[in-house]
């Protein structure tokens, strides 16, 4: 496996964990989000990578209650 | 800077430790928070504010979310120029080290969010040194300063700024510091001892614990004046740790650097208000003495023109007499692109900032223009 396949195999978001939140940078996206709630419940959510990801299905975010929790930071 | 923010900087080094059990009046509050921005320490700020060793109000808790998510932001932003530059060297075939704040974030402290950092650092060998900058310009990035003369970067320079086109910077580095400390470490060397770093899911090359505390006490020591509290927090961190002092020693001897570990080692603990002398690094450095030289090297790397005069300095380290030569006429008369770079006249840059260096120390400067050095 050369240097190129090694990187193109990179499959996860960087992430911080700030107070109770978790801050993202996801792949492919110009922004960068804050989930409030936590390291748990991100984890819950299989770490979700992007907004698209994180924001679906909506029965579990519901369950969650997450809706309006995720917030963009500027 | 307050003796609250030391203890802030402080914060985690000695388990858990109360820095105030009231929430701060407004006034001292932003006082602190103009504090932690300038020593980049929002992380500690959160960390203890989550420890519950600093009480808040609620207003005051929001404004330390605010903070320390666009700490973070920055930090991710950071991360992934790094990831982006990491594949490229990496699939060009040019070895590197990932340096300062990105690697010790992740490799010294207990979470990455508590050392925040502002560019993005990596060292290159001198032979890949053209290369990894051309690949780095392939990428969109622009040096913002030229080369101060053809061929000076690879027989001297200590590194070279690369602004990306979304805004932030990456600093690559062929040797650690500006002057003499810079030029004594023998690349062979430094590029000898490898740690791994992760970072999203990677894991990237950096310098190894010696190494990385070794320049962890350069930062703290020869580059800003007076040194930002992140850079005293980050030697504290390395003593505290895991770094071998046999190791450091006889790496630092052989590049002579003992002197400046045992200020960087004494000026933590001085700031930051601890004492790391029972550490194994503490004990090893203890008992080093100084002599007339040190200090005046040493000085060369304080005020306004240090910039100027640790670069000055450096020709003690040079070998040969026509090697030194060129290293000073390259000071002297730099390249007219490199000039209008700095915004200079065509005049010696060096002899102007020896002639402020000097009316500054008389008092009689008249100038005034503050030159920041960078490591």
């Amino acid at each position: 496996m050369d240097g190129a396949e090694r990187w193109q195999r990179r499959e996860t978001a960087l992430w911080r964990i700030v107070l109770d939140d978790v801050v993202v940078l996801a792949e492919g996206e110009r922004d960068v989000f804050a989930l409030a709630g936590g390291a748990e419940l991100w984890r819950r959510l299989e770490r979700p990578r992007t907004l698209q990801e994180l924001q679906a299905p909506p029965e579990l975010m519901e369950s969650l209650a997450l809706r309006g929790a995720v917030e963009p930071v500027p | 800077m307050t003796a609250l923010t030391a203890k802030l900087a402080a914060f985690g080094l000695h388990g858990h430790q109360s820095i105030s059990a009231e929430p701060l009046p407004d006034e001292a509050w932003e006082r602190l928070l103009i504090d932690v921005r300038r020593e980049r320490i929002e992380g500690l700020l959160a960390a203890a504010v989550h420890d519950r060793a600093l009480a808040v109000t609620p207003a005051q808790q929001d404004a330390i979310r605010k903070e320390s998510r666009s700490r973070a932001g920055v930090d991710l932003f950071l991360e992934r120029e790094l990831l982006g530059v990491g594949d490229h060297f990496t699939s060009e075939g040019v070895a590197f080290r990932v340096l300062k704040g990105l690697a010790w974030s992740h490799t010294t402290y207990p979470d990455p969010s508590w050392r925040g950092t502002g560019d993005v650092d990596l060292l290159v060998a001198t032979k890949d040194w053209y290369r990894a900058v051309r690949l780095l310009e392939d990428l969109g990035m622009r040096r913002a300063t030229p080369e101060l003369r053809p061929g000076f970067d690879v027989r001297f320079g200590k590194d070279a700024t690369l602004d990306t086109h979304t805004g932030w910077e990456v600093d690559l580095h062929r040797v650690l510091v500006l002057g003499p400390y810079g030029l004594w470490v023998d690349e062979p060397s430094l590029m000898a001892g490898i740690a791994v770093l992760r970072v999203g899911g990677l894991d990237l090359p950096s310098l190894d614990p010696p190494r990385s505390f070794i320049h962890a006490c350069y930062n703290a020591v020869l580059a800003d004046d007076p040194p930002r509290l992140i850079a005293l927090r980050d030697v504290a961190q390395m003593a505290v740790g895991q770094v071998d002092p046999v190791a450091v020693r006889s790496l630092a001897r052989r590049w002579r650097s003992e002197r400046v570990v045992a200020v960087a080692i004494r000026r933590s603990e001085a700031v930051l208000g601890i004492s790391l002398s029972s550490t194994p690094i503490g004990t090893e450095f203890g008992a080093v003495r100084f002599r007339v030289r040190d200090r005046a090297l040493l000085a060369c790397y304080r005020g306004p023109e240090r910039g100027f005069t640790s670069q000055a300095a450096g020709v003690i380290a040079v070998p040969g007499l026509r090697a030194r030569a060129a290293y000073l006429a390259a000071l002297g008369r730099p390249d007219n692109a490199y000039l209008r770079s700095r915004g200079w006249r065509s005049s010696s840059p060096l002899r102007q900032g020896l002639s402020r260096a000097w009316h500054r120390r008389r008092g009689t400067d008249r100038t005034s223009r503050p030159e920041r050095a960078r490591t």
